[in-house]
């Protein structure tokens, strides 16, 4: 075995022989040769392919800004990009506020906490395409058990809703649709199919939880004593302590889940494909139809790159305003 | 660790299983070659019959059959990676893709020798085997499509359930007669849906007499008067349902036609346009409805039913880059074989792609309306998916204006729109070709 030999001159700078070098880059190098073969060069063959004509079947073609150009005038590709701007716009927020709420109740010294961490863990261990196949029979507008329990309660909903109605002198129009009132149907209609993948997206946040919970039992005690004594309540310590000595691991789910978001895929392609009449057609979707569907690797590739900037310009600005928010303590 | 793991694979994992014939004897010496289907079931089952009676008719070859899901793009994507099967069975849509992407081997060979030319096939089908007038792929099992009606519902709505739509004013009058409500205004029974089973939306145009796609220019017909025409009376089945109502209806349905919850087979759907292998299924699932429905063909805005089918068949097809070509030529002159495709299409409940059949054929073939599709296989004019190379993408994009039609978009403006997009694509795509032509990166 060599000995190390690290002498740091006057300057503190260190110096290291080369065969410490070799050595070192000879245990590196698997994990060099592999990131330069599986993400280097893929990465570097996809910005060339997205400024050319490319099915895999043909040589590329070189056409320019072609590809970038398309983009700019394809609704298609709008609609894609609003529905995934849609999505990650509710449920990113949405998610990081439910994942905070459920680890503040898991964080609670109750009997049997153990298993509501399990329980509340579990759907993450379910593979996403078995995910999406159950929740499309929850969703089925007709023997679904979302509208099963929804249809009683917009029953009664519609019929005070009637009564009050009547009583204010509403006309029977308008008394009629009240009666009708009735659950959407989900998946089926392109106003609420989009409301419904975001609702599935509650539903798979264990791990985001785990790492909340670990977050919160960092934060000392000695804190939310102090916080006690100057008189806060529950809510000035969520506010004024909870928050704050949180707000790091916020800030890292937050590049997560903006990351995720925009690289939705899997619960879409399996419950709706897209549909209907694109109203859960997402990027990523697009994006997969575009590469191995319609072999059009070439404007797949393009995606892939408008893509990337997308996610660096919405990490830049998380991590620019987390100057404002984030507190390490 | 991942040694001793590797190691412990190696000696007690699954070995490689070795050829067996039918017989069960070792295939010895004999060339393998691979053949990638995507049919499985009754289907699937059949053209393994006719691979096990080509393995046993001769000692040189030996197809060894391996069923494939999503086999269009498995192959372009095997092709691409300079590995792809002997013989791959293609649906008809993707031929012109494939032609463009030079992904098959041209069967020449069959064609000079006289195994399979223009007179081998009826019309439509040598069409789609040789889009540009040279062969590419050979004919497995066809399919035309037409119009079933459940003569017990027909019946009990008072209508006479011998006596099919002729029009499709008659069509819109019988469907809203056999459309039923229960007590709580829930749709219980529809008479005609035209996206059940939603296989060709793209495809309504062709029955009002529009051509979907110009041979000449290569370019798609997507916003004329008759597809216009087309998608307003499609429109109309949601305008007056309720497509909630439609969607709550079919929820508990399968569009599958071989699920025993398809709404035609379960009595939900009292008619339906779709292909003779139904009749396989009706059989199956439904046993009570085998001797109550008829087939007739599908009205036409322009003339008489009849006028026009809407046809396809499966195709195989050798793609550029096989090992074995002169082996797979041969499978395929076996397979392409009378007796062959005759017992591959009495398995499917499907007529023969051949411009001759026999009569037993006919007379043993569980389809109790073969006639009537053998008639409809040698019309002039059947129309049949376009060999765009473009295709898969049209055919996505139009699925999709369907169904934004369907959900109420505006079906001028939504077709209006359509024909600009897939104009551009089209003139992109024919520019792309030419632009390799002129630059020799075809290949």
């Amino acid at each position: 075995m060599s000995k190390a030999v690290n002498i740091a001159d006057g300057q503190g700078r260190l110096y290291i022989s080369w065969k410490d070098q070799l050595t070192g880059m000879a245990f590196a190098a698997p994990y060099l040769v592999g990131i330069c073969i599986f993400l280097l060069f893929p990465l570097a063959m996809s910005l060339y392919y997205s400024f050319c004509d490319y099915s895999m079947l043909q040589p590329p073609l070189w056409i320019g800004l072609d590809n970038y150009r398309h983009l700019l005038t394809d609704d298609t590709f709008h609609i894609a990009l609003i529905n995934t701007l849609i999505y990650a716009a509710i449920s990113v927020p949405c998610t990081l506020a439910w994942s905070i709420f459920l680890a503040i109740l898991l964080n609670r010294q109750i009997r049997s906490q153990g298993i509501y961490r399990t329980i509340i863990f579990l759907p993450t261990l379910v593979p996403l395409v078995a995910t999406g196949i159950i929740w499309n029979w929850l969703f089925n507008s007709d023997s679904g058990l979302i509208n099963y329990f929804l249809r009683p309660v917009l029953g009664l909903v519609g019929g005070i809703a009637a009564h009050v109605a009547a009583w204010l002198g509403a006309g029977p129009a308008t008394l009629q649709a009240l009666h009708d009132i009735s659950p959407p149907a989900w998946l089926g209609d392109p106003n609420w199919a989009m409301t419904a993948i975001i609702f599935v997206s509650f539903w798979g946040v264990g791990q985001t939880v785990v790492i909340f919970l670990a977050g919160l039992q960092d934060i000392p005690a000695e804190l939310y004593e102090a916080a006690q004594i100057d008189g806060a309540g529950s809510w000035g310590r969520l506010r004024h302590v909870t928050l704050p000595m949180l707000s790091p691991v916020i800030f890292f789910n937050l590049i997560m889940g903006i990351i995720g978001s925009w690289q939705f895929f899997d619960i879409p392609y399996v419950m709706t494909a897209g549909g209907p009449g694109r109203a859960t057609l997402v990027y990523s979707l697009y994006l997969f139809n575009a590469a191995f569907n319609e072999l059009r690797m070439g404007a797949a590739s393009a995606m892939a790159w408008i893509l990337f900037l997308i996610i660096l310009a919405l990490t830049a600005l998380a991590f620019w305003s987390a100057k404002k928010w984030v507190h390490y303590s | 660790m991942l040694v001793l793991g590797g190691a412990a694979l190696l000696v007690f994992g699954d070995k490689p299983k070795a050829y067996e014939l039918p017989n069960g004897q070792p295939i010895g010496q004999r060339t393998v070659i691979s053949f990638w289907e995507n049919w499985t079931g009754v289907e699937g089952q059949a053209m393994r019959d006719v691979v096990d009676k080509f393995n046993m008719s001769q000692n040189r070859i030996y197809v060894n059959t391996v069923e494939v899901s999503t086999i269009d793009i498995k192959t372009l994507i095997a092709v691409a990676g300079g590995d792809p099967p002997d013989i791959v069975t293609l649906w008809s849509g993707d031929m012109g893709q494939f032609i463009a992407y030079n992904a098959l081997t041209p069967l020449d060979s069959l064609e000079d020798h006289g195994i399979v030319t223009s007179h081998t096939y009826v019309p439509y089908i040598w069409r789609l085997c040789a889009p540009y007038g040279r062969l590419y792929a050979v004919a497995a099992t066809p399919e035309i499509n037409m119009l079933y009606w459940n003569k017990l519902l027909f019946a009990a709505a008072g209508l006479d359930p011998d006596k099919p739509p002729r029009t499709f004013d008659e069509l819109n009058e019988m469907s809203h007669r056999l459309t039923l409500y229960d007590s709580s205004g829930h749709l219980k029974q529809i008479g005609f849906l035209p996206i059940v089973p939603g296989w060709w939306n793209s495809m309504w145009g062709v029955y009002f007499g529009n051509h979907l796609y110009n041979y000449q220019t290569g370019y798609f017909n997507v916003d004329t008067p008759e597809q216009i025409a087309a998608y307003s009376w499609f429109a109309s089945f949601s305008k007056q349902l309720g497509f909630t109502a439609v969607d709550s209806f079919l929820s508990g349905s399968e569009q599958q036609f071989d699920s025993p919850l398809n709404p035609f087979m379960s009595g939900k759907v009292a008619m339906e346009l779709i292909g003779p292998y139904f009749s396989n299924f009706i059989k199956r699932n439904n046993p009570g409805l085998a001797g109550h429905y008829g087939i007739a063909p599908f009205p036409t805005s322009f003339g008489k039913p009849g006028d026009v089918y809407h046809g396809d068949c499966d195709l195989w097809g050798i793609p550029r880059g096989a090992k074995h070509v002169p082996e797979a030529m041969e499978a395929l002159q076996f397979f392409s074989e009378q007796d062959n495709i005759e017992y591959l299409c009495d398995k499917h409940c499907k007529p023969s792609p051949l411009m001759v059949v026999s009569r037993s054929f006919i007379a043993n073939n569980p389809n109790p309306y073969i006639e009537e599709f053998e008639q409809a296989m040698h019309s002039q004019n059947v129309e049949v998916l376009p060999p765009s190379p473009i295709w898969a993408r049209v055919n996505d994009e139009l699925a999709n204006a369907a169904q934004r039609i369907w959900y109420g978009a505006p079906v001028e403006e939504t077709l209006q729109q359509e024909q600009v997009l897939i104009n551009q694509w089209t003139s992109d795509a024919l520019r792309l070709q030419k632009l390799r032509a002129r630059q020799g990166t075809n290949e």
